[in-house]
């Protein structure tokens, strides 16, 4: 059920547990990581992920594959890390970022707070809402424009 | 003479008018309707004259699946957690719509979210996998 719900979506959202997930499934799909393909979403947001030890063979060998693969549009990755996040820390996600980083249009938005999603309350926080959103935005614009022409 | 032959020019004319209009009319209608383009909320449109065709878009609907992290649900992350990000969506996602640009589709944002499979045993939500006790994804072997 959760594979058909991403397949029927444009962006995932994936929070801690929810991103961990997400980035299982990234690195065992290979239809997700392809956005040619129709059925799959053309963007994910990961905040407050870790390193999913268990899929830890199919993180470390993407890079590898992904080189080795022609005629493949990439999904667009966001990593939002909290510089404070003591329940999945920085560093954590930053494994997970350098597995998607070869091959893939990945960014991160970074902020001084915790594990939570940013709520914009105080500078540092609008700052980085601001950054997601935008980054949101651009991806629904692709979108938009791609059906427009 | 003169005044007669003067206004029958102008009736005249303004006959002659009145035929040139009734067949542009006539031909107008005949051909697929005008469509006045607007900026609204809800949709673009685009203005083309007869013989060629009308486009109508709707706002691209974009989906957004939302998966919490341990505790809580899927509403309760979409409806909370997230509310401040989507509220400044709305707002850009506004902003772009009144700006009305021939060369951008206007879209909507679609929120969806999942609730995880496994109950906590404290009450306090759900999870996607269940552990051993001290297990953390990061050291796991295993997801069960």
């Amino acid at each position: 059920m959760v594979m058909d719900k991403i397949s029927n979506s444009d962006i995932v959202f994936g929070h801690s547990q929810g991103a961990i997930l997400v980035a299982s499934l990234l690195s065992i799909h290979d239809k997700l990581r392809d956005v040619t393909n129709n059925d799959s979403p053309i963007a994910y947001v990961l905040n407050g992920v870790a390193w999913p030890n268990p899929y830890r063979e199919s993180l470390q060998s993407l890079s590898e594959q992904q080189s080795t693969q022609t005629n493949v549009k990439s999904p667009s990755i966001l990593f939002i890390m909290g510089k404070e996040d003591n329940i999945n820390p920085i560093e954590s996600a930053m494994q997970v970022y350098d597995a998607f980083k070869d091959g893939n249009d990945v960014s991160i938005v970074e902020h001084a707070r915790g594990h939570s999603v940013p709520i914009g309350n105080d500078d540092d926080s609008i700052r980085a809402l601001e950054d997601i959103s935008d980054w949101i935005m651009d991806i629904a614009k692709s979108k938009a424009n791609k059906f427009e022409s | 003479m003169h005044h007669f032959y003067t206004s029958s020019l102008i009736i005249i004319h303004l006959l002659l008018l009145l035929i040139f209009i009734c067949g542009a009319t006539a031909f107008i209608s005949s051909q697929r309707p005008l469509i006045i383009r607007t900026c609204s909320h809800h949709h673009h449109t685009k203005l083309f004259m007869a013989g060629v065709s009308a486009i109508t878009n709707d706002n691209i609907d974009i989906r957004i699946l939302c998966l919490h992290g341990k505790g809580g649900n899927g509403q309760q992350f979409v409806n909370s957690a997230l509310r401040p990000l989507r509220a400044l969506l709305e707002k850009k996602r506004l902003m772009v719509d009144n700006q009305c640009n021939d060369n951008d589709g206007g879209f909507s944002f679609h929120w969806e979210s999942l609730t995880a499979p496994y109950e906590l045993d404290d009450g306090g939500g759900y999870s996607w996998w269940t552990m051993p006790p001290g297990v953390r994804s990061y050291n796991a072997q295993e997801v069960r």
